[in-house]
């Protein structure tokens, strides 16, 4: 058989059956794939953030009970041991648990939204508007919301030393079983990731219900929000416009969610009426 | 978006066609060539970071691809009937139809098909293929032969002639 001959004929027919195809316009094929990975990913976040603040509490159970149990069983131990109540007896202390340098995690009670109004499905729009209520004063451009249903927006926001993009993301993984109330509490973890300009500082707010808000403060801008741009356009580095304690104060707002208050939503369709899509 | 999305997102656009020129050549169908496509584009998004260590990034991409399709035949394989089997081709009957040569690839086993679009349209060595399809290259080897002949046998008599 003639080998190259016979790639070469294959190759042939294959593509004159192809040209006589009319294939379907590719569409947004690329851009679906990517809204899709998107999602994945932060169910995975959420998922590992769960996870972790599992086994931070099972931590801080078995310190509790070891640490009290531990406590009284050892010395009894030893003293059974040792007899004589020397100081050799007092008993080691436990290993506190410890969160590491990277992440660091709080437990943060933000209270409930109000619980008197009605809710509604969340909007981009509801988002920016609630974003803006919660940043500390300054000038706020360049707002922007993801495009479909994904509950992201941005905006640039300058205190006056140059604007800095900020960045907001919802999203809700019902826990297996049940799902659990909402509650009081958020748990929140800050990350600090320099190779990464546009999530420099990260700050994800988990709910018991599986809510997670996640607050990127860029220091850079990324202007791929006002049209597709190159990836050198993004070397002009900005300042930190929240600090650490102003972003963990917008992502653990009670306010947030899939759902938010309808008052909300009606502002947010107010102020933003077509706010532009980006990505 | 961040850096690595850019990246993706250029990476993406720029073979998102040919890749699902590929998978319309593996399943003959273009609606699911573009759900293959997607399913393969949304798992290279998230294993991006390993995905650009690899030293053919496209042949990564395919490889996704191809996973993608393979698993898409396995969850189909109890509901389908076998092509050609129960349904007998109609150019058997009917010597005027003539088989094209996408028509007489889907009378192949998927992973047959997977061989010889890899081999013949991407033009990959025995030992790429073997690599994306995790299989040894004689088995590689001898399936090309088998594909081949029967290709062979499906194809009409001018088609014949290019590689008899």
């Amino acid at each position: 058989m003639r080998r190259g001959s016979v790639t070469e004929d294959l190759r042939a027919l294959l593509r004159a059956d192809l040209s006589g195809e009319r294939p379907p316009p590719l569409g947004d094929l690329v851009g679906a794939a990517i809204r899709d990975g998107r999602r994945i990913r932060r169910r995975r976040r959420i998922s590992t953030i769960t996870a972790s603040l599992l086994a931070l509490a099972a931590a801080v159970t078995a310190f509790v009970l070891v640490g009290d149990g531990g406590v009284a069983g050892g010395r009894q131990d030893l003293l059974g041991a040792a007899g004589d109540g020397s100081p050799q007896t007092v008993p080691p202390v436990p290993p506190v648990p410890k969160i590491t340098g990277e992440a660091r995690t709080l437990t943060i009670r933000s209270g409930m939204a109000d619980a008197g109004g009605s809710q509604r499905k969340a909007t981009s729009a509801a988002m920016l508007h609630l974003l803006t209520e919660l940043l500390p004063p300054g000038r706020t451009s360049h707002f922007g919301v993801a495009p479909g249903d994904d509950l992201q927006v941005r905006l640039y926001l300058d205190e006056g030393a140059g604007p800095g993009l900020v960045k907001v993301a919802v999203g809700k993984e019902a826990p297996n079983g049940a799902e659990p109330p909402r509650g009081a509490t958020a748990s929140v973890t800050i990350r600090h990731m320099p190779d990464n300009c546009l999530q420099s500082l990260a700050v994800d707010a988990a709910w018991p219900d599986g809510t997670l808000v996640q607050v990127d403060v860029a220091t850079c801008l990324d202007r791929a929000g006002d049209s597709p741009t190159r990836s050198d356009d993004r070397a002009e580095t900005t300042p930190l416009v929240l600090t650490v304690d102003e972003a963990v104060r917008v992502a653990a707002d009670p306010r947030w969610g899939v759902t938010m208050d309808a008052a909300l939503v009606s502002q947010g369709a107010r102020e933003f009426p077509a706010p532009p899509v980006f990505g | 978006m961040t850096t690595e999305d850019d990246e993706f997102a250029e990476f993406a656009n720029a073979h998102a066609e040919r890749l699902r020129t590929t998978a319309f050549m593996l399943c003959h169908d273009w609606h699911l060539a573009q759900d293959l496509t997607q399913t393969a584009l949304t798992k290279l998004f998230l294993s991006w970071r390993r995905a650009v260590q690899a030293d053919n990034l496209l042949a990564y991409a395919q490889k996704i691809l191809l996973r993608a399709y393979l698993d898409h035949r396995r969850r189909r394989s109890s509901t389908e009937s076998t092509p050609g089997v129960l349904h007998e081709p109609a150019y058997r009957e009917n010597p005027e139809l003539r088989l094209t040569m996408l028509d007489a690839l889907e009378r192949l086993p998927a992973r047959d098909r997977a061989i010889v679009i890899l081999r013949y349209f991407e033009d990959y060595s025995v030992e790429q293929v073997a690599d994306v399809l995790e299989l040894p290259a004689s088995v590689v080897k001898s399936q090309t032969r088998r594909s081949l002949t029967k290709l062979r046998e499906l194809l009409s008599a001018d088609q014949l002639a290019l590689f008899a």
